[in-house]
């Protein structure tokens, strides 16, 4: 039988270590006296990257239809400029109306917005469905993104007892638990619940895009309605020791 | 008990892991402070009325473990006339099968070897399960985007290649494949881990336990079956998972608000007999500081006496059966890293081939006896005693009151 010698394992265990180093580096960059020292903390600062929305309809078929979206999304005060990537291939509202106009697939019919945030502290995803909503829109998936480190916050008009909020936690980790080789719901990192503040909190993974929709829908699943759902990049204020300011 | 540690520990690690240490929240145990300890309880203060100004209580807590450090290490020195006295004035005199059991439980708690069937057919199921159990926890970790153990996330740039490097170690692992490669392939994620600060690295040291075992097996380990590891091996099995619990179980009185702010969310862990019992005498007012202080020495005490070889199956069982419940009962799932440290109890528990670092004051004080030297052989069983339990407890508690814990609320 042959074993192993202290060269061959200090050999293994060198060239395992660096490829793991190089590996770290090549996927996510950092200066060397990140890697070797200290992972840096968050600057509040540049936690906010690109704070956007992309908004997939699976009805946008006009300029009549992006329009009414375009209308809907002008009352939400925290969204800035409103993109359609292939906006000049979209029919005109007059040219949309013939009899001759015939989509190549039901897929044709939909489209994508892409949405700045001007206002990350006055986002709520429950306002802008209601908002698509009132205009005879349905987003079937909004991806929020662009900010490094955040929670959402929902907002519940109903937590009458300790049961209401362990059903919230528990339901919220069955959910993740089942759907997690579905990947949807893979950005959830973890969830609080507060019976007080009647608020269910759940913290999104590092630089993670939620898919806004899916989780009102987990939510929904589970028996609640927020009435908002916010997002906070602030930081949680830990627990400060008596004396200190 | 001190197992409960390991779920502060991966807290903290997790919070130090992840680069978002400033928003840091509760990732799978909850730890945040409900209340706000007395941190002057734990620092230098002129007001204190203790020696060397430090917090009455907090002596009062390292007293009590002294003397329980003390007691355990005395018994051990006088080990052989207990159980000589045991077996030839009680067991005997009951009949030959009431002796024979009494031997078998004194070797059991003496670390002597165990010479039963039913011991060795469990202690090869045993072995068994440390040495695969690994490859479980790597598996449930790459499944739950995190690194070696649930609470190391992985960042989601290069999660695909580690969740990949992951799974086939595990299959290595488990089917007991180039276990020397397995062996340096932990080594080598081990020493990685330090890229992420030297508080992972410490916090994943009870990892190590297995590779020692993986690193000296034969390279064509699919084909064979190990058996139990030589006296060189589980000394270091024994070292390793000692020298974690009692390095983790300072980390624990430098970084007191995690320890007690687990407690705040979980209460029952409170309620530990042991732990209870080295806070005995202390000011209620200081409930909670003194139960991080009695929690971290109830560490450092189990760490300290596997790291030594005294009474280590007694220790380790007391492990095995913590580690398990908090697995099973208290946390759930996020806990399974505790298979770990399991597997490696498992393996001091059932071994026969457990030696102690004490053995050489020990033929020293024999041959006192010998040489009729009553006085001498005296010291040296209450010297060392007396000594070491007094040099592991007061210098780094008093060093540690001098330690700024500002940075781990930055």
């Amino acid at each position: 039988m042959k074993f192993s010698n202290a060269k061959q394992i200090i050999g293994l265990l060198v060239a395992w270590a660096l490829t793991l180093l190089v590996i770290d580096q090549i996927k996510d960059p950092r200066p060397l006296t990140q890697v070797l020292g200290k992972p840096p903390m968050i600057d509040p600062a540049t936690n906010l990257k690109n704070p956007h929305l992309t908004i997939f309809l699976n009805h946008l078929c006009c300029t009549g239809c992006l329009g009414d979206v375009r209308e809907a999304l002008a009352k939400l005060t925290w969204l800035g400029k409103v993109d359609i990537p292939d906006e000049q291939n979209l029919l005109p509202q007059e040219k949309a109306g013939g009899t001759d106009v015939t989509p190549q697939s039901l897929s044709a019919y939909g489209n994508r917005l892409e949405v700045d945030i001007k206002k990350v502290e006055d986002v709520d995803f429950v306002a802008l469905e209601k908002a698509l909503r009132e205009v005879g829109f349905v987003a079937e998936r909004i991806d929020f993104g662009g900010v490094r480190h955040y929670r959402l916050e929902a907002e519940l008009n109903h937590v009458c007892c300790d049961l209401c909020a362990k059903g919230a936690q528990q339901g919220l980790e069955i959910a993740q638990a089942l759907r997690t080789n579905g990947a949807s719901i893979k950005w959830l990192d973890s969830v609080q619940v507060s019976k007080e503040k009647k608020k269910i909190v759940a913290h999104a993974r590092f630089d993670a895009v939620v898919d806004v929709v899916d989780f009102m829908s987990v939510l929904g699943h589970i028996g609640y309605a927020p009435s908002s759902l916010t997002v906070q990049a602030d930081s949680e204020n830990p627990t400060k020791a008596p004396g200190q300011p | 008990m001190h197992c409960q540690g390991r779920v502060f520990r991966w807290a903290l690690a997790a919070g130090t892991l992840a680069s978002q240490a400033a928003f840091a929240h509760e990732r799978f145990v909850k730890h945040k402070l409900k209340v706000p300890l007395h941190d002057d309880f734990f620092l230098q203060d002129p007001k204190w009325t203790g020696p060397l100004h430090m917090q009455p209580d907090m002596v009062r807590v390292g007293v009590n473990c002294f003397v329980v450090l003390g007691a355990f290490l005395l018994i051990w020195f006088l080990r052989q006339p207990i159980e000589e006295f045991a077996l030839n004035k009680i067991f005997r005199p009951i009949g030959p099968k009431a002796h024979k059991w009494g031997h078998l439980i004194a070797s059991f708690l003496t670390d002597k070897p165990v010479k039963n069937s039913a011991f060795y057919s469990v202690g090869e199921w045993a072995l068994l399960v440390y040495l695969r159990v690994p490859g479980l926890v790597l598996m449930y970790s790459a499944t739950n985007d995190s690194l070696v153990m649930p609470s190391f996330p992985l960042e989601p740039q290069s999660a695909t290649i580690f969740k990949f490097a992951q799974v086939l170690l595990a299959i290595l692992i488990l089917t007991q494949t180039l276990l020397p490669l397995c062996g340096a392939l932990i080594l080598g994620t081990y020493v990685y881990l330090f890229r992420w600060g030297w508080y992972v690295a410490l916090d994943a040291l009870p990892v190590l336990v297995v590779a020692v075992a993986y690193i000296s097996s034969p390279w064509s380990s699919h084909k064979i079956a190990i058996g139990e590891p030589s006296v060189q091996q589980m000394r270091w099995i024994r070292v390793i998972l000692g020298f974690s619990f009692f390095a983790l179980g300072w980390v624990k009185v430098w970084n007191h608000d995690l320890v007690a702010g687990v407690a705040d969310n979980y209460p029952s862990v409170l309620e530990d007999p042991m732990v209870k019992f080295f806070a005995l005498g202390t000011n209620p007012y200081y409930k909670r500081e003194t139960w991080v202080m009695s929690f971290a020495l109830a560490e450092v005490l189990s760490g300290f006496m596997l790291t030594i070889g005294v009474f280590s199956r007694i220790w380790a069982s007391i492990m095995a059966f913590v580690f398990t419940k908090l697995m099973l009962i208290d946390f759930g799932w996020s806990e399974i890293v505790h298979m770990y440290p399991i597997g490696g109890t498992l393996s001091v528990i059932f071994s026969n081939k457990l030696t102690s670092e004490l053995d050489f004051i020990e033929a020293k004080e024999e041959r006192a006896g010998r040489e009729g030297n009553n006085l001498k052989q005296f010291a040296l069983i209450v010297g060392p005693a007396i000594a070491v339990a007094f040099l592991i407890l007061f210098p780094m508690i008093y060093l540690l009151t001098f330690t700024d814990r500002a940075a781990l609320r930055s």
